[in-house]
């Protein structure tokens, strides 16, 4: 059982600082006039203890609140008690009337039963707390300047408790935190590459084009999330969201489309992800928290290469090695009268698999609030991170590690070799690292100048600094690849974001059934981007490599990028007899990318949910009865030039700096406008079985669509962005919870989630399909598709029956979806023994394709055994050990058809793109808690807590159709929202062990 | 309607209605500012500093950085498609053997079966729209300018007209629709055969003489030549090439530097090897060791015993490539002369190019020697497949002979469907 009481939290949480005060000084009245009341007989006593209705444990720390039935719902009075150690309270001088008595407990459904208190007399209740395994009770973020409990939401939201989740966890970053816990929402890491890409595929991912990602919010600060830095691996670059410390997150609240995110504005049609960071769980004067977690833990290969993996697996196992890591984090929090408070300062340092892909990162963050009297509370949060990632050399690489080794097959099998094309010091020598300098700080004013009208300013800011630098050591060969005698190639990215809220919120007092309240809010952002680079070579020595050292200029390039927000909205929220909600409003959005000759655009949305539950519709054992539905409208803005002209830059050559045509722009673009609906049903029975479930559409019309001209009329140097497109997406949300049971010492909870997602491109407004590798955008398939000239059979001469090539489809067709659209997982806790925890977290998607690039090459450098044997089979090449097939003959025929399926020179060879679908034992993770042991040791608590876990991730592949080592991975980095589901020598994802120790004193 | 009346009722009836009413009229007052305020705060944004719009360029200081625009694209676009020609033809070989040789789509052009979705010859194709939509748009943007330097108007007047003419013969000599259909589109139009666009480029070159110094008037006549020798029409080709070049003109080269490379360096020579040389220019050298000073070539590794070959005319990323030269002026004299039966003549010409590089003279001369000859003069410039289609060589039973308008063109051009 939790030991920390949190009322000051909770307090802060649910009741306006205002009315904490009038709370104590209603309490101090009460106690000071107690003899008086007590002399005339017009109080009574309430006495009572707090358990837990599974276990009968008595429940310490518990709030208990005794609300006045009689004042204002806006202005509640109130009288509040800390249950004691045997978690029993008292009221002893009650004012005699009607009261509410509301009990509350983090991780508990909050208790509220109605009270009659009369003079003179005594009362016992025995409050039952149940568990609240959901979250329901929760406030969760449903839309822009709205919170709900999560139990009256009337959209989906999906909430992952980061404190709770990592009791028993340890994370490297956001993406594997959120893995499988957040349902809709698939999230996948381009590559094991540490410090590499993250991709959130939520739903059927909105709008044809754009990034596909969604907004980022931390605390307030609207982040920078994409990719950093040019592709100078081959296929990954580094993630800007790496640096966002798992162990400082307190929840993830996300929402999922427009009908939910409408009111974010345009840049929140892909979802929007709210992340809180911690905050103090201390009570005024109850002292400081110090916390101190270390983790220890090991990357390992996860997957072995076999022989059906390449001829020489032996030498591509060679180059992995065991990646150890730690991490220590310590924080701090507290209260006083004045303000409240966590710091922390976070360390972990990290080698991947490979060679040269390492992370170091330090955070420091302070969090503050403050209420400088009591009308206001200004919240501050601020975080530097010093971050320091290297990435190997890897996918579409001549210098990549799995280029070298994965690719080529043995000089025995008629192949180049490992190392065939750099030697292995020079897969080495390479290093490209990126240092990142990022404060991420926030300040926000909340004030109420009357009890039922409040005020939020906000001011968010993400500002980082990052350096990359990528060498060739000139001690190292490099000039057969056009490094001579080294290279150094060095860039320096500073990227301002800046965001200001506005809102004021008026709360209609009607009646206590009836309520309702009216928010009017503006949103800025602000962005900019400055990159300059610059390259040389022939440097006179590897030690000296300073830019300056270079004496051969091969380049430099400098941009800058700045685009503006805004946006207007009004909310009106109803709310009756706690059972009826609705939620309306509407958005004027402004940003600078649109045409000069576009206005602002218009977004509105509406929700509504019936809780049957609380108007007696449903059998007394649901807890939770509720319908919900939800419309909202967003849109994706087109790129920050779109709305421009002809736009000509310079460039060099060996003339000087001529000018060339560097954009096309359309100054009538606007935003794609995509609108959803949503409808869902939430219930939950006997507090421990609940069900979510939600069916959504999403519609995008006025797509940008970027037009290739064609080459002929020389305006090609980009595309040019029209509104002519549409997609359209559906899919549902399911999650099934239940507590299987839960008795002293002993509980298992258990939660399946599963979602399906698709898209379908409804229309290009003519223009031609667009084909990026094997990936197409083409009507009638889904965003991305494998669409390519197939190729299922041999063609063999009518006479002679010898195999003369490939039969190639004439008309291109569907080869697979790269976005695999089943998507699920399980999870299993199990508390036993009274201390002990385990977690056992099972996922899995269907439904995808992926291409097997790397095999494709693999057979072109004879390093594919199947496509080798084939051959031989075929007398293409001789083998004194076997008999070629006769031509005519059934399995020449069979022989030649499965050869031609695997021609690595036709795109469209069927053997190469395989099923995705994989069940993958996650993450398990066990948890000894020593804090009820230390309680009875150290009764004076010098040691608040203590607890060790240990756990690992990417267990193993219970089940997995593809062949090579990974299929969630892809070959182009996460920010490609196009060239999808391919491998093409790509890093997989890494196993990783840990153990962690966490200690509270 | 409820909560229409519900809200209006309190606001008229309930207390503090004094001090609610104040903060309805800031509501308003925030709301009216804000939709004021947004959209100009959203263009107030700073221009971008790597790029300037269209109409910024139409004035005479801005006249030298278009022309150099000009030229920087001719440069790419002649890298590419040189070194893309040479491959289709017998000049150059795509060999595994060479380690870094892997980019499939090049083996399919030197075996004549281009795809017509290749990328590296898309790359070409949008190259040279672009060349010919720049040559063109700066002869329009001479007409919007008032020139107080006339010999800037006719620099960018001679460039606009010259090089719009030199696009034009690069997609005749480089492009087809089909294997042997040579040809290309200008600005969407439809397919134009090779002939009648050589004509387009004859037209044009001929419009950038009175533009031109004598040094460029003399380079445009032995671009004219060329074309007309292509066109067979070999007594224009020699009267042409009369008014062309002379020896002490310079070479009209391609130019590169670190920043923009070679394409040739980067594709077959010290900067990766891709492909590598036939092995006649091995045995060019063989039979006279002199020749290697207009057939540099030099050994690169291979996986296998065989010994492989690549270019080293262009040894550094900067190197330039020869576009036209008096020698080949000479060379279109010699064979057309030949042609004509003057074989005398043609073997003073051939003698005066051997001797500029120190070899040897020849006692006697024919078209099949001036074949060779050129061969070898005019290594890696791209000349070799224009050469092997008109002098009927070409050295593979069949396939494209020409460089496949892609796809990309094929599918946005109504004229091509």
């Amino acid at each position: 059982m939790p030991q920390v009481g949190s009322f000051f939290r909770y307090v802060n949480l649910t009741i306006p600082m205002k009315s904490l005060r009038k709370f104590s000084v209603f309490s101090l009245l009460t106690l000071l006039l107690l003899p008086s009341f007590a002399f005339a007989q017009t109080t009574g006593i309430l006495r009572g203890k707090v358990i837990d209705v599974g276990t009968g444990e008595d429940m310490p720390s518990a709030t208990v609140v005794l609300i006045d039935a009689k004042s204002p719902v806006s202005d509640p009075k109130k009288i509040g008690r800390i249950a004691k150690k045997d978690g029993t309270f008292e009221f002893l001088a009650v004012e005699a009337g009607d009261y509410t008595m509301r009990v509350t407990y983090i991780g508990y459904k909050i208790f509220t039963k109605k009270i009659s208190i009369e003079a003179g007399k005594e009362y016992s209740e025995t409050v039952k707390m149940n568990t609240d395994i959901q979250g329901l009770d929760e406030v969760v973020v449903v839309g822009e300047a709205e919170t709900r409990f999560k139990s009256d939401a009337e959209v989906s939201v999906s909430t992952v408790n980061a404190v709770k989740v990592q009791e028993n966890s340890s994370y490297q970053d956001l993406s594997q935190l959120l893995a499988g816990k957040a349902v809709g929402v698939h999230i996948s890491p381009a590559s094991g590459t540490v410090g590499g890409g993250i991709r959130f595929d939520v739903r059927s991912g909105a709008g044809l084009f754009g990034s596909g990602q969604p907004v980022i919010y931390v605390d307030g600060i609207r982040i920078s999330n994409g990719e950093i830095g040019s592709d100078l691996t081959g296929g990954q670059s580094f993630s800007s969201i790496a640096d966002i410390i798992p162990e400082d997150i307190e929840s993830v609240n996300i929402l999922k489309g427009p009908a939910a995110s409408a009111l974010y504005g345009t840049s929140g049609s892909n979802g929007v992800m709210v992340i809180k960071t911690r905050h103090s769980i201390s009570e005024e004067g109850n002292g400081a928290n110090f916390v101190y977690k270390a983790t220890q833990g090991w990357n390992t290969q996860a997957e072995k290469y076999i022989a059906s993996n390449g001829l020489n697996f032996s030498e591509a196992n060679s180059i992995f090695r065991v990646g150890p890591f730690t991490e220590h984090s310590l924080s701090l929090n507290g209260a006083n009268a004045l303000f409240s408070y966590y710091a922390s300062f976070d360390h972990r340092n990290e080698d991947g698999i490979l060679m040269n892909n390492s992370l170091d990162r330090n955070s420091f963050r302070v969090n503050l609030s403050a209420s400088p009297n009591e009308d206001v509370t200004i919240n501050a949060s601020t975080n530097f991170i010093v971050d320091n990632i290297a990435l190997p050399q890897n996918d579409n690489n001549i210098l990549g590690f799995l280029g070298e080794t994965v690719l080529f097959g043995p000089t025995s099998a008629g192949g180049p070799g490992a190392y065939a094309l750099a030697d292995s010091t020079l897969v080495r020598g390479v290093t490209t690292t990126n240092a990142t300098q990022r404060f991420l700080g926030s300040i926000e004013a909340l004030y109420h100048p009357l009890s039922n009208l409040s005020f939020r300013a906000a001011i968010g800011y993400d500002g980082t600094s990052s350096r990359i630098d990528q060498t060739f050591p000139a001690n190292l060969d490099y000039s057969g690849f056009g490094y001579v005698n080294g290279q150094r190639y060095t860039e320096n990215q500073t990227i301002a974001r800046m965001n200001i809220d506005l809102s004021g919120t008026y709360n209609w007092e009607t009646s206590k059934d009836f309520t309702t309240s009216t928010t009017f809010g503006s949103q800025l952002f602000i962005f900019s981007n400055h990159d300059i680079s610059i390259t040389k070579q022939d440097f006179p020595t590897q030690f000296v490599t300073n830019i300056d050292a270079g004496a051969k200029f091969i380049g430099a390039k400098e941009t800058f990028s700045n685009a503006r927000e805004a946006g207007l909205y009004l909310i009106q929220d109803f709310s009756y007899e706690s059972a009826y909600f609705l939620s309306l409003g509407v958005r004027n959005d402004y940003a600078s990318s649109v045409g000069i000759n576009t206005p602002s655009v218009f977004y509105p949305k509406a929700s509504g949910a019936i809780r049957l539950d609380k108007l007696d519709l449903t059998p007394a054992d649901f807890n939770l009865f509720k319908f919900r539905v939800a419309y909202g409208q967003s849109g994706v803005l087109p790129g920050s030039l779109d709305g421009s002209g002809l736009l000509w830059s310079a460039v060099p050559s060996g003339a000087g700096r001529g000018a060339v045509i560097n954009f096309i722009g359309n100054p009538d673009i606007k935003p794609e406008h995509i609108s959803e609906f949503e409808i869902g049903l939430d219930l939950e029975y006997k507090n421990a079985y609940g069900l979510n479930f939600t069916y959504f559409m999403q519609n995008a019309n006025n797509s940008i669509v970027n037009f290739e001209n064609a080459p002929s009329t020389g305006l090609t140097a980009s595309a040019t962005p029209r509104n002519v497109g549409s997609i359209k997406g559906s899919g549902f949300e399911g999650v099934l919870y239940g507590n299987i049971f839960r008795i002293k010492d002993y509980q298992l909870d258990a939660n399946l989630m599963m979602s399906y997602a698709t898209n379908t491109v409804t229309s290009l407004g003519g223009a031609a399909p667009i084909f990026v590798n094997q990936n197409a955008v083409v009507e009638g398939l889904p965003r991305a598709a494998f669409y390519t000239f197939a190729v299922r059979s041999a063609l063999f001469d009518p006479t002679t029956k010898v195999y003369t090539g490939s039969n190639i489809d004439t008309s291109r067709s569907f080869l697979g979806n790269p976005i695999a659209p089943w998507n699920g997982s399980f999870s299993l806790t199990l508390k036993f023994l009274q201390n002990f925890t385990l977690t056992v977290l099972t996922d899995w998607q269907f439904g995808g394709t992926i291409y097997n690039n790397t095999r494709v090459y693999q057979a072109i450098f004879s390093n594919d055994a199947e496509y080798n044997l084939l051959n031989k089979q075929l007398g293409f090449v001789t083998d004194t050990a076997i008999t070629p097939f006769k031509p005519g003959s059934a399995e020449y025929i069979a022989a030649g058809n499965k050869f031609a399926t695997l021609d690595p020179n036709q795109p469209g060879a069927t053997g190469y793109y395989e099923s995705s679908d994989f069940i993958r034992l996650r993450e398990i993770g066990l948890r000894y808690d020593f804090t009820s042991l230390i309680s009875d040791l150290l009764p004076n608590r010098q040691i608040k807590s203590l607890s060790i876990n240990a756990g690992c991730r990417n267990v193993l592949f219970i089940m997995k159709k593809y062949s090579g080592p990974d299929p969630e991975v892809n070959s182009f980095g996460s920010s490609s929202s196009i060239t999808r589901g391919q491998d093409f020598l790509t890093l997989q994802n890494a196993r990783v062990f840990y153990a962690s120790l966490t200690l509270g004193f | 309607m409820r909560v229409y009346f519900m809200l209006h009722s309190h606001l008229d009836f309930k207390k503090g209605n004094i001090m609610k009413k104040r903060n309805f009229i800031l509501f308003g007052f925030l709301i009216a500012i804000s939709v004021v305020g947004c959209k100009d705060f959203v263009q107030g944004i700073d221009p971008p500093i790597n790029v300037v719009q269209d109409n910024f360029l139409n004035t005479e200081n801005q006249t030298k950085f278009v022309v150099n625009g000009v030229l920087s694209q001719f440069y790419d676009a002649y890298g590419q498609l040189s070194c893309l020609g040479d491959a289709l033809s017998d000049e150059l070989v795509f060999d595994k053997r060479a380690p870094n040789a892997t980019y499939t789509n090049y083996q399919l052009i030197d075996q004549g079966n281009p795809e017509i979705i290749d990328v590296s010859i898309e790359d070409a194709e949008l190259s040279l729209g672009r060349f010919r939509l720049y040559a063109d748009t700066l002869v329009s943007r001479v007409g919007k300018i008032v020139y107080n330097d006339s010999s800037l108007r006719n620099l960018a007047l001679f460039t606009g007209y010259f090089y719009g003419g030199i696009a034009r013969y690069l997609y005749a000599s480089y492009f087809g629709l089909q294997e042997t259909k040579g040809g290309g589109c200008i600005d969407l139009s439809a397919f134009i055969p090779s002939d009648a666009m050589y004509d387009l480029a004859i037209g044009k070159i001929t419009a950038s003489i009175p533009y031109g110094t004598p040094e460029q008037q003399r380079i445009a006549h032995t671009m004219l030549a060329r074309i007309h020798l292509i066109k067979g029409e070999y007594s224009s080709a020699q009267s042409e090439a009369a008014l062309g070049m002379i020896s002490s003109d310079a070479d009209l080269d391609a130019q590169f530097s670190s920043e923009a490379q070679n394409f040739w360096w980067i594709t077959t020579g010290a900067g990766r090897v891709q492909f590598v040389l036939d092995q006649r220019f091995h045995n060019y050298l063989l039979e006279d060791p002199k020749e290697s000073s207009r057939l540099p070539i030099v050994v690169t590794p291979s996986d296998t015993s065989v010994v492989l070959y690549v270019q080293n005319k262009y040894p550094q990323d900067a190197s330039p490539i020869p576009f036209a030269t008096w020698q080949e002026n000479e060379l279109i004299q010699a064979e057309a002369a030949s042609r004509g039966g003057d074989n005398a003549t043609a073997l003073i010409m051939v003698n005066d190019i051997r001797t500029s590089h120190g070899l040897d003279v020849r006692t006697a001369t024919t078209i099949d020697s001036i074949y060779i000859e050129r061969d070898k003069e005019l290594f890696c410039t791209g000349a070799r497949i224009i050469d092997e289609r008109r002098f009927g060589k070409w050295h593979l039973p069949s396939g494209w002979q020409y460089l496949p308008i892609t796809q990309r063109e094929r599918t946005a051009n109504s004229h091509l469907h």
